[in-house]
């Protein structure tokens, strides 16, 4: 499409643009059997027209073959991937060593992101997000306040990955020792658990309408619940067992 | 209307188990797409690349659609239903939902964060500062 010599860092802002939004969608094709592996490839795909001989060369069919192998990461974290990889095709890096860093890449962004984004930051947003319900804030206020809250950090997330993926290619492992992403869980965490002790309670409140006895009441038991689901650990699953109990539950006051 | 709360929720749960199951059945169909094309994708095809992904971006929005749709067919009359004879009084309704909430949501919250260094101590701040809201409201 271009000059062979095109190097990621020089790509033109509409490709990575492209780039960006593609990876929004990088679980478009998530299956069992190369997990992120085609989303990645498909995220790839604007920049690697600009190997030699565009896309119908040999260069790019093999890249894209490449880059859809079978891939796992967390999603928002692949950014990070799919910048050093698009540098690394682009800079003409020996295949061999492209795949060993793709596999050897995979692991530390599944579990930083993983630490960072599932246990952190979801948590947070949906504890801010109840704090406001608790505040007396609106059905559409309580929404709001969780999507734009969530989707900021991984839009920003998102860019960053992709921005120093591309600067730094191969060398992009020092990039994860970033302390946003080394002390971001503990500082979300400890920001996650002041929230929740004012948010539920106040959420509760709401909820359970005037009446101490009944939120006393209600605190108590759940306390006794949550230390049960505690020591359960893996053998029970939250969910389900709400679940089980509301359906009970309505059985019972329909049946009465 | 006392039950609304509780039969409302018991129908979210079951619409996110059920979309949670059709999301592995998504999962599956894709990795079957992928084994008619896999040879193109191998030998570094964009159109089958890009064939795969749009058609699973688009079966999931389809998905997505049908869950939604036969959930508010089935549940929206159900719950309907369900509220017109609910037995049990307003106060009880709601607490069973907000200690089955509150188990659910504190034990995965725990799950999480228990790992995090003077976790009890940020939580007991946090609950000194809902009881000075209380106290100052």
């Amino acid at each position: 499409m271009t000059a062979a010599t095109t190097r990621a860092v020089d790509l033109p802002m509409h490709v990575k643009l492209a780039m960006y939004f593609r990876m929004l969608a990088l679980q478009g094709s998530w299956n069992y059997e190369t997990l992120n592996g085609t989303g990645v490839g498909f995220a790839m795909e604007p920049a690697l027209r600009y190997l030699p001989g565009g896309i119908d060369g040999p260069e790019y069919r093999a890249a894209l073959a490449r880059e859809s192998r079978y891939f796992n990461a967390h999603p928002y974290l692949a950014a990070v991937a799919v910048g050093a990889l698009v540098r690394a095709e682009l800079d003409g890096v020996d295949p061999a060593k492209i795949e060993r860093f793709r596999t050897a890449l995979a692991g530390p962004l599944g579990s930083v992101g993983d630490r960072l984004v599932w246990a952190s930051w979801l948590p947070f947003c949906s504890l801010v997000a109840i704090g406001v319900y608790g505040a007396g804030g609106s059905p559409l206020g309580v929404v709001g306040t969780f999507l734009l809250l969530y989707n900021a950090g991984h839009f920003l997330l998102r860019a960053w990955g992709l921005r120093i993926g591309l600067s730094r290619g191969l060398n992009v492992a020092s990039a994860l020792g970033n302390p946003v992403l080394r002390q971001g869980p503990q500082y979300i965490g400890s920001a996650a658990a002041l929230v929740a002790g004012l948010a539920l309670p106040l959420a509760l409140q709401r909820v359970a309408g005037p009446g101490r006895a009944l939120v006393g009441g209600i605190i108590g038991v759940a306390l006794i619940g949550i230390l049960l689901l505690a020591l359960l650990r893996e053998r029970a699953e939250g969910w389900r067992i709400a679940l089980g109990v509301l359906a009970i539950f309505v059985l019972y006051s329909v049946l009465t | 209307m006392p039950g609304a709360l509780p039969a409302s929720l018991l129908a979210a749960l079951l619409t996110a188990s059920i979309s949670a199951w059709s999301m592995v059945v998504l999962r599956r169909l894709i990795a079957a797409q992928l084994e008619r094309t896999r040879d193109r994708i191998e030998a570094g095809s964009r159109d089958a690349l890009l064939s795969l992904h749009l058609s699973g971006m688009s079966m999931d929005l389809l998905r997505g659609g049908l869950v939604t749709i036969t959930a508010m067919m089935i549940f929206a009359p159900l719950v309907r239903a369900i509220v017109a004879v609910w037995g049990s009084d307003s106060a009880p309704s709601r607490a069973v939902v907000v200690v089955i909430a509150a188990i659910v949501a504190g034990g995965a919250l725990w799950k999480v964060f228990h790992s995090v260094r003077h976790v009890l101590w940020f939580l007991f701040a946090g609950l000194l500062l809902w009881a000075v809201v209380l106290v100052t409201r």
